[in-house]
Order: C-alpha cells, then structure tokens, then sequence
C-alpha cells in the first residue's frame, strides 16, 4: 500500500473517477496472474501426476490403483497360445470369469484368455483398458464386451452421469483425452467438475496422496508386494465358495427369502436390488452403449479383431420380466457389423441360480467355472481353432 | 457462497470483470448489486434486515451532523444497531437463562430466531461510523449508496475485518485502479487464505470435531491436548484464511483493509496476543469500549475493571453462550494479571528465539481459553481442560503431514516476523508471483477436505 495514499484527506468528491484505460489494464493483469497462476499449477500436477511417477505407488487396492495393477498385468502378458481373447467387463466378469478355466477348455484350439475385468469398472473405464492394452490394435483376436441383457434398459443408475468413472481411468487421462471424457457427460456441471479433475488430476489422487504419507515406507512396501504376486493371483484365482442355495425370491410381492446362516449384508444387498419393475428402455442405456462400445468397435475398424457380446447371468433368479430388444438396440445394431458377433441372449440363463452366487450379483466358484467353460467353448465353437477371418 | 467454492470465484470473476469494464459511474451501484446477489445467495430474508440498518444509520449520520440533537440521533443509531444484535443473536439465551432462574424448562421462553449472517460485524462496522461522525472524525456520507456499499462490500460483508469508514472511504473516494503492487498482494492473499482454509483448518477441523464432538468417550491426555491443539490451529487458519481472501479481494476491486492478524501463536503475553489477533475486532473495542470506560486513566483498579468488561462483551459477541463469556472472562483476567505484574508493555523489538519460552506458555495459555470456545458446555470444557492436566499417554491425533504443514506454516511465520514477505512478493517479477500463486494452489489440490466446512467466524 503506498505510503502517501493512507494520508489523503477524505473528501466526499465523485467517487470512482479513474480513466477506463488504466482499470482495463489493471483487469487485464489481473486476469494475467490468475491464468498464469493456473498454468504454474498444471504443470507442478503434471510432473507429479502426469509423468507417470506417482501412479506406481498408487494403493494397489484403490480404484484406480486395481485398473493400473490389471492393466500393467495384461501389458506383461506373454501368450504363448496363437489366439488371444481379452475380456472385458466389471466386477460381475472378474468374479465371474477364469482366464485359468476358460484357458484349460479351449487350449486344444489354441486360443489364450486374458480378464481384463477391474470391479466397480463401467464401458466408459473399459475404453482406455482397452486403448491401452492394445495400443496398435493388434493383440487380440477377439474382444469379449458382457452385457446386462442385450435390451437397453435402464435402471435407476444413468451410466452416462457416472461421475466416479474418473477415479478408475484417472492415470489413462491424457490432455487429448479431456475433450471427448468430459463432454460424455450430460449436465454442464458435471462437465465442469470432470473437467477439473481431469485437467488437475491431483483433485482426483489426493486422498490416496494422503494415504501414501501417513506412512510412506508401508505403502512401497505394499505395492511391491501386490506387484510381485498380482499377475499369478488375478490368473489363479479361484472364485469365492459361499452360495446362496435356499435363497428363493417370491415374485408375486417382489420378496426374497432367505435361510439361516446368510449375512445380514448380502441380505440387505438382495433386498436393495429387486426392483425389476421399474426398469424401462428410455434410450439412455442405449446411448451410453453405443457411445463406449461402440468406440471401442469402431477402434479396430480395419484390423483382424472381432467382438463377441454375450449377456452375462446377471442375478441369483432369472428375472421374469422381460424388455424388448427392439431392432434399434445396440446389440442389433451392432450385430449388422460383419466384426460383431452377437451370442445367444439366453446362452447362460440356467446359470442364474442362488446355488451358483454369492451374492446379490456375482458368481462363486462353481458359477464361475461353469461359466467360464462355457464361454471358451462358445467361442471356439464361433471361431473354431484357426485365426478369424483377416 | 463460500470463498473458497467454485461458483464464488465465477461470481467473483463477473464482478470484477464488470467492475472493471463498466462505466465509471455505475460502478458503486454495481458492487453493491453483486454485494447483496453476494448477501441474499445465503438468503434473501436477510437482505431487509440489513437495507433497515443502513437506512436508519445513514440518517442518524447527517441528522448528527446537521442537527442539535446530535445525542438522540446517536441514541437511536445505537439503539438500532444493538436492539436488532440483542434481539436476533441474544433474545433466546437471555430467555433460556430467565427460564431457568424461574425454574421452567429453559426452552419456555424461546423464539425460532434464525441469526442472520454476518450481522455482528456489519453492526460493528455501522457503530464506529456513526460513533466517528459523532466524534467529528469522520464527515457523514451523503450518497446512500455509497454508504449502503461500505456496509454491505461483499468481501468484508459476513465475517470481517471490520473496516472504518475513513479507511474505506479514503479508498471509494480516492480510487486508483490497483497497481501490479497491489495485483500480486491481493492474489498472493486470496491464495494464501484459500491455502490456509482448504488446506489446514478443514483438515484440522476434522481432528477437532471428532475429539469435541465426543469428549466423554475420548479419554487421555494426548487425546485432549490434539483435539484442542487441532481447534486452536482449525480457528486460527480458518479465519485468517478468510481474513486473508477478503483483503485480497477487496485489493484486487482497489480497496485497501488492514491487517487483521499478525502471527499471533508467536505473541510473548496475552497482551500481545490480542494485538495479533482478530486486530480489527481488538482495536475496535479498544477504541468504542475500552477507551470510552475510562481505559487506563483512572487507576489501576479501573483499569482491571474495564479490560474485564471490555473482554467479556467481546466473549459474548461470538457468541450467546455462557462460554463465550467465560473465554472472554479468561482473556480479560489474564490482561489483567499481565498489567498486574507488568507483562503489558508495548514490545518494540523485533522477535527472537529468547522468546521461545514466553511464546510457548502463551500459547499454552490461549489453548486452555479455546477449550470453552469450543466446546458445546461448561462440562466438556471442564472434563477436556482436567484430562489436558494428566500426563500425555495414547495416540496424538493428527496425521505427519498435517504436523509437517503445520511446522512448514510456522517457519513462515517466523521469517515474516522478520522479514515481511507479502512485500516481498509484492517487490517479485510477475512471474515470481505467479509461481508462488501456483504452488499455493498446489497445496489446496493436494491437500483439500473433500467437504464444504463453513467458515467458524460466520456463526459468529
């Protein structure tokens, strides 16, 4: 504050009286400092976030950090078969599907499974896995995209507003990116949010920051021991063996009943999820679908790759309603791709069964491996043992 | 409309965009449209209140200024002022004590009263104008709305600094469009305050609402003495940091606030601590309470009696509790043991580590105040001060980090004991300044509470 101007007598003169030129100068720094206090920021988030140091110490358990860890695994994948699936999906597939299993079953065709499914993940997540894992589109033979019923119904989640997307595919983000990630969300506000976290990745990383220095050595050590073991335990690992047999789900009042012996949790979760009646086809489903798969198809456009969409077995009891999947669904519209192969909607419908769940969604060990065994042999029945068609 | 959200800076960006853009003489009726948008975004019923004060201390000024009955004029000015303070923020503790000296549940007399925002300091500020006018010190404003702006400028508006009306004034009717000076300052302040909230009090209001929001099962001495540790911390940042943004602001509009704190945890007596704290509220009761009661001219026992009084009302205007008035009580006998024993005198030396005793007792001492200013009854605040007198055992409740920002803080305040670094900034090549900014911003990124905390001085 200079000296002189505390020392002037108040006058009761027109107030404010200074030449517009000086004020839009003044204005003019102003905004000049903001902008390039902003830009100074983006580039201290850029070199810790952006250049990929602190991703390796990413909580390997955190949503972003269990993306990476699958990622990072289906990178150093070696496969040793000629042909090579990668299935996509969320946490309903990596419950759900054994690569080992699916592996065992179609080894005499020589085809090899990768399960590049990362719980809590939606399409939009699975995009940049895929982009990713296969940057010069050449590595699969086949892509599997799980569906949830090939009508596109919608529920009570709107996919396309998932805004804790974010937090799964943060480390993918790249500037080039940002435009087409936040403009796949509808609310203006949503965009702006999304449009900080991607631009400022610290907003998105700073609670695991945080955890990281509570105690810094325990994380490194941590991380070092999920890496040494993540490759063989997302292979091998078996399934959960907990089932749900004599749970039964009375229809007539939307109720389900439950035996002694299962948790207070899994049956708060059931109770939660049966509200089938008031799914309907808005066109919401529909869209968010043909926006994320339908980028991923139209990625291999040209290449030797094929699709297969399957609808997974989505709940212990098959689900007695049933939503149409007009000729304008995506799985239709998809099938008329000569890449697309559309597998029977019914295909697993026998395995919706409480004896084959462990919970309200997903598959325990026998679900998996019956499961798992009949996707490889579907698939080798489609593409038989040569390499599908150049 | 907190500072520190998204859509307070959009605001903030039109305004000041319009501000500067606008013709030269709509901009007092500007600012003080985007004052009361700024105002009624909280909630709108509030806005009638405020236009009443403003109208009823705007004619008392002139009628002061013009007439003979220059005390009724005063009178009604302060009756105005203190009658809506006393019935909006006092009736129910008033009633709830009445209550319970009749013995009737202390609820029998209550009023659904809802405290509107921000109205001690804006009542403050209307006192000490109508009060210098009375005085003579100060020549009544005749544009209602450039009165009406000096109440109700936003970035002062809900929790201060209380700004008098020469300093304001001096600013509206000599305007200069802020200089590259003042550009860096003001945005090195908005920063840093948004640093020191986002960053540090929201983090330690999280520690401190966790201990004081269940004191009795939180047993230990370590437990006791980070919970208060952590509010002391959260109420310091916390209202510095706001401090800090509406000087900033104001600065980046043109308009020059004084320094409302000045590293207080490093004050050597109470009495210095209250020269580095709240400055605004510190010199305002000194200069329409202290002063008027007599200060220190009639004796001793005069003296102890008005830092007393002085300190017990300023307890009370934070709040309508009887801990407030306790913590005031508290300040108010520690001054007065400090001039007792003749730990009062104006330090004019810079400090130095000789003083790390004196400045640790200090804040010992200012801990064991905010316990009452803190806690939600005269019990819990008994109950944490005797486990703050056990030995420390168990776990300190604050994360290395937060300890590591904490000391990081303190070494800043250190050096700008000595060295005054916001000139420094000041005195920085832009690009200087923008890399500082940006490193502040940084800090927020990381280490930012994912919650919306309101600011602690606006329940005030």
């Amino acid at each position: 504050m200079p000296a002189e101007a505390l020392s002037r007598e108040v006058s009761t003169s027109e107030p404010i009286r200074r030449s517009s030129a000086a004020d839009r100068q003044a204005l003019g720094k102003i905004l000049l400092l903001g902008f390039s206090s902003l830009f100074v920021l983006f580039l201290l988030d850029a070199a810790l976030f952006r250049t990929g140091f602190y991703v390796q110490y990413l909580e390997p358990f955190s949503s972003a950090g269990n993306f990476e860890a699958i990622l990072a695994a289906g990178q150093q994948q070696q496969f040793t078969k000629p042909h090579h699936v990668l299935v996509l999906g969320d946490s309903q597939v990596s419950e759900g599907f054994s690569p080992k299993i699916a592996d065992a079953a179609a080894a005499p065709s020589g085809w090899q499974f990768f399960n590049a499914a990362v719980g809590g993940s939606s399409m939009r997540c699975w995009y940049y896995m895929v982009r990713d894992l296969d940057p010069d589109r050449t590595r699969f033979d086949v892509i599997v995209l799980p569906l949830r019923g090939y009508a596109d119904v919608d529920d009570e989640v709107i996919r396309a507003d998932r805004d804790i997307d974010v937090h799964w595919v943060i480390a993918r983000l790249g500037l080039a990116d940002i435009p087409a990630f936040v403009l796949s969300f509808r609310a203006p506000l949503e965009r702006l949010e999304m449009f900080r976290e991607s631009l400022f990745k610290g907003l998105v990383y700073r609670r695991d920051l945080r955890e990281l220095l509570r105690d810094p050595a325990q994380r490194m050590q941590h991380v070092k021991d999920c890496r040494a073991a993540c490759a063989d335990s997302f292979y091998g690992y078996p399934g959960r063996t907990e089932n749900l047999k004599g749970v039964w789900m009375d229809w007539t009042t939307d109720t389900v009943h439950f035996p002694e012996g299962i948790s207070p949790q899994i049956q708060a979760e059931m109770k939660l999820h049966v509200h089938f009646r008031d799914w309907s086809v808005r066109g919401l489903e529909r869209a968010y679908r043909q926006a994320w798969l339908g980028r991923i198809i139209e990625r291999y456009q040209g290449t030797r790759t094929k699709f297969v969409l399957i609808s997974l077995p989505y709940h212990p009891f098959p689900i007695p309603f049933s939503w149409p999947a007009g000729p304008d669904s995506f799985a239709a519209q998809a099938s008329r791709n000569s890449r697309v192969t559309v597998l029977d909607e019914h295909l697993f419908n026998d395995l919706e069964r409480p004896e084959f769940f462990f919970d309200v969604f997903h598959m325990n060990q026998t679900g998996r491996a019956l499961f798992s065994n009949r996707l490889a042999r579907a698939l080798t029945q489609q593409f038989g043992a040569g390499r599908s068609s150049q | 409309m907190l500072f520190f959200t998204v859509s307070y800076f959009v605001f903030f960006f039109c305004t000041i965009t319009c501000f500067y853009l606008a013709p030269v003489k709509v901009r007092v009726p500007l600012l003080l449209a985007a004052s009361y948008f700024f105002y009624m975004s909280w909630n709108w019923k509030f806005a009638p209140l405020l236009l009443t004060l403003t109208t009823i201390d705007y004619l008392a000024a002139i009628w002061i200024e013009q007439s003979h009955h220059r005390k009724w004029a005063l009178a009604v000015s302060l009756a105005s002022n203190l009658g809506f303070l006393a019935v909006f923020k006092y009736y129910n503790f008033a009633a709830s004590n009445v209550a319970a000296l009749l013995g009737l549940p202390h609820q029998r007399f209550y009023f659904d009263i809802v405290l509107p925002l921000g109205i001690s300091f804006h009542t403050f500020q209307s006192i000490s104008y109508v009060v210098d006018v009375y005085r003579g010190q100060q020549k009544a404003i005749r544009k209602p709305l450039d009165y009406a702006l000096y109440i109700a400028f936003f970035p002062q508006l809900v929790a201060g600094p209380i700004v008098r009306a020469r300093d304001f004034f001096r600013d509206l009717y000599d305007w200069h469009a802020p200089s590259s000076e003042d550009i860096k300052r003001g945005g090195f302040l908005v920063a840093l305050g948004l640093a020191k909230k986002v960053a540090l009090a929201d983090n330690f209001a999280l520690v401190s609402d966790r201990y004081f929001g269940s004191v009795a099962t939180q047993a230990g001495g370590a437990a006791a003495w980070g919970g208060v540790f952590a509010f002391a911390m959260q109420i310091f940042f916390d209202f510095s940091g706001y401090t800090d943004m509406a000087i900033g602001f104001a600065r980046l509009l043109g308009f020059h606030f004084p320094v409302n704190f000045r590293q207080p945890y490093l004050a050597v007596s109470i009495t210095d601590f209250w020269r580095r704290w709240h400055i605004s509220l510190s010199s305002w009761l000194r200069d329409y309470l202290y002063i008027p009661l007599g200060g220190n001219r009639h004796g001793k026992l005069q003296t102890y009696r008005n830092l007393m009084i002085t300190m017990l009302l300023g307890g009370l205007w934070h709040g309508a509790n009887w801990n407030f008035v306790i913590w005031g009580g508290y300040h108010g006998l520690l001054l007065s043991m400090e001039r007792l024993l003749g730990q009062a005198r104006h330090r004019d030396r810079t400090w130095t580590f000789f003083d790390v005793p004196r400045a640790i007792v200090t804040f010992v001492l200012v801990c064991v105040g905010w316990v009452f200013f803190r806690a939600s009854s005269v019990h819990d605040a008994a109950l944490v001060i005797g486990r703050m007198a056990q030995i420390p055992r168990g776990q300190w409740p604050i994360e290395p980090a937060l300890m590591m920002l904490t000391a990081a803080g303190l070494i800043v305040a250190l050096v700008e004991e000595r060295v005054p670094l916001l000139e420094a900034v000041e005195r920085a090549p832009g690009w200087v300044a923008a890399g500082c900014l940006g490193m502040l911003l940084f800090v927020v990124e990381l280490f930012a509470v994912d919650a919306n905390i309101p600011f602690v001085y606006f329940q005030f």
